[in-house]
């Protein structure tokens, strides 16, 4: 196919939520059929979609242009094209500006004459003032209307010549003698929303999701012209080869902008003194206090970390973390390292990881010299106090970070439910549509699952066939936004450099840069995560402290009896990580003993090894009814822990290591290679590389062939174990309290919000069970929360239906002002509570001097 | 049968109990037809076949090998949790009351695992009765 010179310049994707019925790739998929070389991504006041889109384009071989639509003042809508770096900085300085307005977004004269440069603008398009005028023949009232651009951007502005509906041709024939007496160009530019003409009714489903859903005052777009073009369709539409043209050569004229991916970007910090030597010297003197005297073998573990990490530039990101963890320590925030960060020396020693060396962690695992990306230390807060990690950080880098956004698509429930009100059904219909239909399909349509789910069989989706076809449309396209769960970006120069950025309701900045944006740009990403089972920890030292007894959670033995019998119990509900139905049962076959069983079982119970015969084979193993084999004698050091299967990731590691002689950088590489989806052409690449180290260290074909096989098998399967030991720090933690201080445990559990699998009422049942008592809501003993009493737990007030915190604050702050209420009467003098809020305080037996009978 | 008003209070008034569990006093009726409490399992030998019931816990369907759906059902009676596992041959004719069930009663085969029989857990051979419209009728 001939290239056609056409350039779409003026395109709204689903990114511009509830709108644009395409994502990214089903864009670049419809140019390249159109065979056109470039295509804009111009989303209304949102760069969400630009990092992928170009992702994508370059993929295939199609030029990406990056831009916006903004609305100005008057209500017009212009694009917004980025020439250069100054451009996107400029662009996003504009969206942070418009979306910042309460109510409706714009952007006035004086922000864009700001903040133009770098921009090439489009104006007099459809939803325009100018046009609207020159449709109505008002020619200078046009002229004038376009003054104000004109002097902005001067020869970087372009006159829109579209054919939208009738009156757009006499309304062309205005703005092109407009925009000669001007002096600039006018560029032929249809707004695209949608790929096909029939997708003009998906369009209009998502329009009426915005009135039902939002009660939005919005209004879909007229006819099926909002589509994307071929340039002879254009040419013939618009009568004006020349105005093609143009969108060809401004597509040129902004080529040189293009997003810096696959290039590290890490911050740039500022430290008292060389970062390195900093580094070194508070990893050092924290050894020093650790242990004394310092151990041979962990002098030299950190000697070779720091090594590696100032060689790599990174001591000022591990400062900038340990400056965070800090200050978290200092309020007194409980927290916990998680991910492969905690095989690393320098981590146990700055943020109180697990030891490295005593649980025999790797730090290839987390850095070394063949990776590229930027390194992840994550870690968890307790989940009440996180904010407060979020906002030091935010104070101390200010105007460099950012919170990650999330993307939210449409799950087949939602699709199917906000289509069907969109195509006006009843509430009761819509209900019964989903009723018994899952949240997610696990990659099958909506058809299809109708077919092989059962409890879907008599469905009466089965006869809404538009409905479905809507609904099968809608999933997975983008539905709308939020806020990571804790990642915030740091960036090495002003925030809006990279993003837009707007106000959460929290008070941070939050960027428009998703998780894999930020992986892509080569941002630093520090995910602040909340673990509420951190909070549930403290909550139970708080029950705790209200019976005098003190208790550190940083100081609970590991290795404690009674906690490993309870946990061979299976009587694990609450405990962090083993609490699910499938970990009760694998802790009950594991019997586990000691803290290494607890990071194994950890490891085991993932989707992978469940669904391989992994978890079996262990099992049998550990108790004797397998014998333990080794795929080679030399591999028995690496494997002899886990009976000689492969369970962690850091073991893949030490194979490729030991048996081929690969560096832990290149064995490192190897597994994240099988790890991924593989091609035939990848496998007899890995294979042969894999063959050649082992001949290299004198195996015969044979056993290696035999090796290879083990890792190939177990390579994606396998858990990273410094994470799983991490984990099973907390895991013990939380076991140890519900052995020694089970009352105080659950009450911290219930007031921690939703801490695992369990409802609050399964919670009670088990305490119950276990005798301890459980006391009804009462006006005189209850607040807000669950309390200690005695040696059992009082429920709170609000647990009642149509008693709000509120009502409980009133009640608590009567009774901490006059005393305990005397009677149902008294307190109905005494707070002024009446009607069904009374009535339920009375009927639940809350109010003094009644109790309920059988 | 009469129901304690102290049941009705907990599960119409408050989102947890402070009371006795609802299944203390269906125990008599369900005992009369078999059933075991998740106490009793523990007594009882693998591959026994069983009558259990329960209020509905929560439903877990991990991704399988096979590709084939498993739903990991927990039911909760005064005694316990009780974990099954339902395969597709009952999820066929069941599926949707499973899913749209509060108070369940399965009959299955008891699969006891580990060192003295810890792990304890029931293959589903069919849905007894789904007894949760009763149940809220009689409620009501």
């Amino acid at each position: 196919m001939s290239r056609d010179r056409f350039v779409h310049l003026e395109v709204e994707s689903a990114y511009t939520f509830l709108h644009g019925t395409f994502d990214e790739n089903a864009l670049v998929e419809k140019i390249k059929r159109l065979g056109q070389s470039a295509a804009a991504l111009t989303d209304r006041w949102s760069i969400h979609g630009a990092v992928r889109f170009s992702e994508s384009a370059r993929r295939n071989g199609i030029q990406s242009v990056i831009g916006a639509r903004l609305m100005l003042g008057d209500g017009s809508w212009i694009t917004l094209l980025v020439k250069d770096r100054q451009g996107f900085r400029n662009l996003n300085r504009l969206i942070t500006l418009g979306i910042s307005r309460k109510g409706r977004h714009y952007i006035s004269a004086c922000e864009l004459r700001m903040h133009a440069t770098g921009l090439v603008c489009i104006a007099a398009g459809f939803q325009s003032r100018t046009r609207s005028l020159a449709w109505r023949g008002d020619a200078n009232g046009a002229r004038i209307s376009l003054i104000p651009l004109m002097r902005i951007f001067g020869d970087d502005l372009h006159i829109a010549i579209c054919s939208h509906v009738r009156e757009d041709r006499k309304a062309n024939r205005i703005l092109s003698e407009i925009a000669a007496g001007f002096g600039v160009k006018t560029v032929a530019s249809n707004l695209a929303a949608f790929l096909d003409e029939e997708d003009l009714s998906l369009h209009r489903v998502m329009i009426d999701i915005q009135k039902n859903h939002h009660h939005r005052d919005v209004h879909p777009l007229p006819n099926t012209s909002f589509r994307l073009f071929s340039g002879p369709e254009l040419i013939n539409r618009t009568g004006c080869p020349e105005a093609v043209d143009t969108a060809g050569t401004i597509a040129e004229k902004v080529a040189n902008f293009a997003f810096p991916l696959g290039k590290l970007h890490p911050p740039l910090l500022e430290t008292e003194g060389k970062p390195d030597t900093k580094l070194s010297r508070l990893a050092l003197q924290a050894l020093a206090r650790k242990m004394a005297p310092v151990p041979p073998a962990y002098l030299i573990r950190l000697l070779r970390e720091l090594e590696v990490v100032c060689r790599k530039g990174l001591s000022g990101f591990f400062l900038l973390v340990k400056r965070l963890h800090d200050f978290a320590e200092k309020m007194g925030i409980i927290s916990s390292i998680r991910g492969s960060s905690a095989g690393s020396l320098i981590v146990h020693l700055l943020l109180n990881g697990p030891d490295p060396i005593r649980h025999d962690l790797l730090f290839e695992r987390f850095i070394n010299e063949g990776r590229g990306d930027m390194p992840d230390i994550d870690i968890d807060f307790d989940s009440e106090r996180r904010d407060e990690v979020t906002e030091w950080l935010t104070t101390f880098l200010p105007g460099q970070t950012a919170l990650v956004c999330t993307i939210h698509s449409f799950k087949v429930r939602s699709a199917v439910r906000l289509a069907a009100r969109a195509l006006g059904y009843p509430l009761e219909e819509i209900s019964r549509f989903t009723e018994c239909l899952p949240w997610s399909l696990r990659g099958i349509g909506l058809t299809e699952a109708m077919e092989r789910l059962p409890e879907l069989r008599d469905s009466p989706l089965r006869s809404e066939e538009r409905l479905v076809r809507f609904a099968e449309r809608l999933e997975g396209l983008p539905f709308q936004k939020s806020v990571h769960l804790g990642g915030v970006i740091v960036a090495p120069n002003d925030i809006l450099c990279w993003s837009p950025v707007e106000h959460t309701s929290k008070g941070f900045m939050v960027s428009q840069l998703d998780k894999d944006d930020v992986d892509s740009l080569g941002l630093l990403k520090l995910d602040l995560l909340g673990l509420r089972m951190h909070t549930a920890i403290r909550k139970t030292k708080e029950a705790l402290a209200e019976k005098k007894t003190i208790m550190d959670p940083g100081s609970i033995p590991l290795n404690d009896p009674e906690t490993y019998r309870l946990i061979r119990s299976t009587d694990t509900l609450g405990v962090f990580q083993l609490e699910s139905p499938g970990q009760r049962n694998l802790v009950g076959r594991l019997a586990p003993e000691k803290f290494e069983d607890i990071v194994a079982e950890i490891s085991l119970f993932r989707p992978g090894p469940v669904k391989s015969d992994m978890v079996e084979r262990y099992v049998k193993r550990r108790h004797g009814k397998e014998p333990v084999t080794f795929p080679h004698p030399s591999l028995e050091p690496v494997l002899r822990e886990t009976y000689g299967i492969i369970v962690f990731q850091e073991q893949v590691l030490e194979v490729v290591h030991v048996f081929c002689g690969f560096s832990y950088a290149e064995a490192d590489s190897f597994r994240r290679a099988m790890t991924r989806e593989r091609s035939v052409l990848e496998m007899a690449r890995l294979r042969n590389a894999f063959m050649e180290g082992a001949k290299g260290m004198g195996h015969s074909r044979k056993a290696a062939e035999k090796v290879f096989e083990r890792v190939a098998a177990f390579a994606a399967y396998g858990f990273c174990k410094a994470h799983a030991a991490a984990f099973a720090e907390i895991t013990l933690q939380s076991a140890y309290l519900k052995t020694h201080y089970p009352c105080e445990f659950y009450i911290g559990l219930l007031n921690a919000g939703h801490v695992g699998s369990y409802p609050p009422s399964v919670i009670l049942n088990e305490a119950k069970r276990r005798g301890i008592p459980v006391y009804p809501p009462h006006v005189n003993h209850s607040g807000t929360g669950y309390v200690p009493e005695g040696s059992g737990i009082r429920l709170p007030l609000n647990i009642i239906h149509h008693i709000g915190p509120g009502t409980v604050r009133r009640i608590m702050t009567e009774r901490h002002r006059n005393g305990y209420y005397g009677s149902a009467e008294e307190f109905r003098q005494r707070t002024s509570l009446r009607g069904r809020v009374f009535a339920a305080l009375m009927v639940t037996g809350a109010l003094p001097g009644r109790r309920m009978t059988a | 049968m009469k129901v304690p008003c102290e049941i009705l209070m907990d599960y119409y008034m408050r989102e947890v109990g402070a009371y006795d569990h609802p299944m203390k006093f269906l125990r008599p009726v369900f005992e009369k037809r078999g059933f075991l409490s998740a106490l009793e399992l523990r007594q009882k030998p693998q591959g026994r076949k069983v009558r259990v019931a329960g209020l509905l816990v929560m439903i877990h369907t991990p991704p399988t090998r096979s590709g084939r759906r498993v739903m990991f059902v927990t039911l909760e009676d005064e005694t316990g949790l009780i974990d099954l596992a339902v395969f597709e041959n009952v999820q066929r004719y069941w599926a949707r009351e499973i899913l749209s069930g509060g108070l369940l009663s399965f009959e299955g085969i008891l699969q006891k695992e580990g060192k003295g029989g810890r792990s304890v857990s029931i293959v589903a051979r069919r849905l007894v009765r789904n007894l949760s419209g009763p149940l809220e009728c009689f409620m009501k």
